[in-house]
């Protein structure tokens, strides 16, 4: 794809997840998500009604990261005082400030973030949390439905996947139809879009 | 037990007097038409819905071969599907699968099949502890009560109730504030999902050819509930099965849109195969139980089959004018709105849906909203029209169905009418309510009829104009005898700009009146009457100054006589013809502002559902009202009169309400003439408006607008 659709289709992407609520970020690489990742844990205030201590450590979920670089961010955290994991049984609590993720591919037309999860665990680590943190290429946006439609399938075929297209935080409008965000997931969902 | 009528009636009078209901419905119902309207911006919804029409009606054709293919694909990767053949059948395997994995505690994400079979009840009946996580359907859950919306279960509750509620649980006072209700029920359901031993769910898709099951929420319940708990069981409807993930995107388009006006909820999951183990290395059990519950017994019936084409998105009861004022509770059991009408009576029986069947205007503002194209009010008439099969008709059908078929009997006995009523005539209503009428009816005065009918007043020389253009007229019942002098004026307006028009005495009344009672045949024999008397006709157009009359001949007549596909090419000729009265007058014959004497009247516009839904005219009318007089817009000038023919027999209080609503909307914003293009909705208002000693008038459009016209060059 040429360049200057790429960046259009960016920038739809952009305007239609902030239309949802999202926060959208660029970032050059992986890494560099990742620390963003950490930079919105160690910036998080504890909500007062967020369960746990005031004091307890902040926790970061890592999905999806290559070993080499999990281990380099666990340290790195580790060092400010926030508790990295990549299963559940850890030290989550109720579930972990924030939790990190990388996603597939996107799609623009409806500011969707498109995660295949490789365990339950993940899955809901990505919905327990308060912040959800998503890294997604920009080269692997598509415009809409119609493109998205023959990668999906192709997963869906797999004997065993967990697909799951996010679009904004979390929401509920049950009470007296006003929209709140952050109902049973993520109070904030921040997608961070990367050039490689 | 099902309601008797003498207690739905009583339901229908405390839900009008809970004027929160009202007022909140009302204001969602505004909210969701333009948000709806913009979620759609720029998408041929036409195409659409008629491409998730042909994707569904596809898999319903295919659904025991598209179970067996799910149930082999998912089987191959390790979940469990069975088949329920009732909701009892259906409970006992949820209960055994919980026995089985030893469950106690449940929680469940929306599911209006699990509602549809009573699961909860008969969970917490078998010792264990069930919690809704859906924030409505917790919020009910805790009150005892059931959703009255599918998308929105707890909409007819204020935050004030809800806090009530909350502080129950809490054992504290909690403030009627929505953001710390949301985050109280965060933090008490967070427990339970993570206390959880199993998870029942619903579905939205089940796609065969992958054994996936795909699944939409905005709150992220659905996610937490099929990745927490050691066991998901969900509950699908086998409606919900698709061939493969290829049928899914129109559905994901639209659904969303019609639920929500969003363009995608929050969260889609599409779940395939088993995971294995959960985190604490115990084996993961997931099991899908497809429900028929009457599905196939649908599923072979030619005429309600479609109506398996349902994505449960709610959309028909949003803007349905008796949903808008009574909710759920009344419209509807377990489902509701227009979707409701039909799903009750083929999920919970014809006693329970007696009543709500007959709950239904016709207003047809279900019809075009349904993603899946389910012609909803076409239905309802349909089942109707069972019922009165099977249960034998009611004594208004079955006079209908003598009378109306025999032009000269029909138009006799209203001849004989006017007679009878003579003595109480006064001022254009009859002075006391008739006999037949009981005195719940008495909130509208009843028009007195003329003493001449049209084809008396009307003579040779107001029907040819000198023009090329040739229309034929179709008179129906209302404006022959009872407005005779509208539909004269209507005829001298269309001579006027040069119109031959030509006036077939044989005809008589369109039908509609037997459909919405359950009269099938006798429609259909009507139609095929009018078919042949038009035809032979051979004018450029057919036009009633009846927007319910034209709508039925153009829109029904083809279904009705659906039987005679020889006659195919004819109803399509024939449907091709009629046209709108007020479209025909702006589009064709150029009336504008020259034509009209200026005045200082303030005429309000009141379109009729048929005119707007059934001949797709709204803009015409209005611009007839601005070249004639100064048009006052007002809010709602599109809702349903109330009236609804004999609907208006049967509850009189909804119509009432509805009618009342209009009128005083229409005074608040001063207008000095009402203006519409639909005889029934002159009398209703006109009636009600009468009957509690107002004096806004009422009139038909051709009425109105011949009295303007300039006084030189015809229209005498
Ligand atoms: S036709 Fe009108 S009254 Fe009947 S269900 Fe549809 S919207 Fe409601
Ligand atoms: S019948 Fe149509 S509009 Fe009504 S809930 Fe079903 S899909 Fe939606």
């Amino acid at each position: 794809m040429s360049e200057t659709a790429n960046a259009d289709l960016a920038r739809l992407f952009a305007e239609n997840a902030r239309a949802v609520g999202a926060g959208v970020l660029e970032a050059k690489n992986l890494e560099e998500a990742l620390a963003l990742a950490l930079k919105v844990t160690r910036e998080k205030t504890k909500a007062p009604d967020s369960g746990g201590a005031a004091n307890a450590p902040k926790t970061l979920f890592l999905a999806d990261v290559p070993d080499e670089l999990y281990r380099r961010f666990e340290e790195t955290a580790g060092k400010e005082g926030i508790l990295v994991g990549r299963d559940l049984a850890g030290d989550f609590g109720e579930g972990p400030d924030a939790a990190f993720s990388v996603a597939l591919f996107g799609i623009s037309e409806t500011g969707t973030a498109v995660l295949r999860f490789d365990s339950d665990d993940s899955r809901a680590a990505a919905l327990l949390c308060e912040i959800q943190v998503v890294a997604l290429g920009k080269s692997s946006l598509v415009p809409g439905f119609g493109e998205a439609e023959p990668k999906m399938t192709e997963i869906m075929r797999e004997t065993d996947s967990r697909l799951v297209m996010v679009t904004g935080p979390s929401r509920t409008s049950d009470i007296e139809r006003v929209l709140t965000l952050g109902a049973h997931g993520p109070l904030e969902l921040l997608v961070v879009l990367t050039e490689d | 037990m099902a309601r008797s009528m003498g207690r739905y009636r009583e339901e229908i009078r405390e839900a009008l007097g809970d004027s929160y209901l009202g007022a909140v419905l009302d204001k969602f119902a505004r909210q969701y038409e333009v948000a709806r309207e913009e979620a759609f911006a720029g998408i041929d919804t036409r195409a659409l819905f008629a491409e998730i029409a042909a994707i569904k009606d596809e898999a319903l054709k295919n659904i025991p071969e598209l179970y067996e293919t799910f149930k082999r694909e998912a089987e191959k990767r390790g979940v469990g599907v069975s088949l329920a053949r009732d909701a009892r059948e259906c409970r006992e395997t949820i209960l055994k699968i919980a026995e089985e994995t030893g469950s106690r505690k449940i929680i469940k994400t929306k599911s209006m099949t699990a509602e549809e079979i009573g699961l909860n009840e008969a969970l917490i009946a078998g010792g264990l502890e069930v919690c809704e996580t859906d924030l409505g359907e917790w919020i009910v859950q805790l009150r005892g009560e059931r959703p009255t919306h599918m998308v929105l279960p707890a909409i007819h509750l204020s935050r004030e109730a809800v806090a009530e509620t909350f502080s129950g649980v809490a054992g504290t006072r909690l403030e009627p504030d929505i953001e710390k209700l949301v985050r109280f029920a965060r933090r008490e359901l967070r427990r339970k999902f993570l206390e959880a031993d199993m998870a029942v769910t619903g579905a939205n898709f089940a796609l065969a050819e992958t054994g996936t099951l795909g699944i939409l929420t905005n709150e992220g319940n659905g996610g937490l509930a099929t990745s927490l708990p050691g066991t998901v069981a969900s509950v699908v409807g086998l409606e919900k099965l698709l061939a493969g993930p290829g049928d899914l995107y129109p559905i994901l388009k639209a659904l969303p849109r019609s639920a929500t006006a969003q363009k995608i909820t929050a969260y889609a999951t599409f779940l395939t195969g088993n995971p294995g183990f959960d985190r604490s290395g115990k084996k993961r059990e997931r099991r899908v139980v497809f429900l028929d519950n009457g599905r196939s017994r649908l599923l072979g019936d030619e005429v309600f089959r479609s109506v398996l084409r349902c994505v449960r998105c709610g959309a028909c009861a949003n803007l349905c004018p008796v949903y808008r004022l009574v909710g759920g509770r009344v419209l509807g059991h377990v489902y509701v709105g227009a979707a409701g009408l039909l799903f009750t009576h083929f999920f919970h029986g014809a006693d329970e849906a007696r009543h709500i069947v007959a709950n239904c205007i016709g207003c047809e503002a279900c019809k075009d909203l349904c993603p899946a194209g389910i012609d909803l009010p076409g239905l309802v008439f349909d089942l109707r029209d069972r019922l009165a099969r099977e249960e034998g008709p009611s004594l208004w059908s079955l006079l209908l169905s003598v009378v109306l078929p025999d032009r000269k009997l029909w138009h006799g006995l209203l001849k004989a009418g006017r007679f009878v009523q003579k003595p109480f005539a006064r001022g254009g209503f009859v002075k006391s309510v008739p006999a037949v009428l009981t005195e719940e009816q008495d909130f509208r005065a009843i028009p007195a009829l003329p003493p001449e009918n049209f084809r008396e007043l009307v003579d040779e020389r107001d029907l040819n104009g000198p023009g090329d253009a040739r229309v034929s007229i179709f008179a129906g019942c209302a404006h022959e005898f009872m407005y005779p002098g509208d539909l004269v004026a209507g005829v001298r307006l269309l001579v006027r700009k040069g119109v031959s028009v030509s006036f077939p005495v044989e005809q008589a009344c369109c039908g509609l009146p037997a459909l919405t009672l359950g009269g099938r045949k006798t429609a259909a024999k009507i139609a095929l009457k009018n078919l042949e008397i038009f035809l032979a006709e051979d004018t450029d157009h057919i036009i009633s100054l009846c927007p319910s009359c034209a709508s039925h001949m153009k829109n029904r007549y083809p279904a009705l006589l659906g039987d005679m596909p020889e006659l195919s090419g004819d109803l399509a000729k024939f449907a091709r013809r009629i046209v709108d009265f007020s479209a025909f007058l702006f589009n064709v014959l150029k009336y504008s502002k020259e034509d009209f004497e200026s005045n200082s009247e303030k005429a309000a516009f009141h379109g009729s559902c048929h005119q707007r839904l059934g001949l797709g005219a709204g803009r015409e009318p209005r611009e007839l009202l601005a070249a004639a007089a100064s048009y006052v817009r007002t809010e709602d000038e599109e809702l349903c009169c109330g009236f609804g023919g004999t609907y208006s027999l049967k509850f009189p209080e909804i119509s009432k309400t509805l009618t009342e609503r209009k009128l005083d909307g229409y005074e608040r914003a001063g207008a000095s003439v009402v203006v519409t293009d639909c005889p029934g909705c002159v009398m209703e208002l006109s009636g009600v408006e009468e009957r509690r000693r107002r004096k806004l008038p009422v009139e038909h459009m051709a009425g109105f607008l011949h009295r303007l016209l300039k006084k030189e060059g015809g229209g005498k």
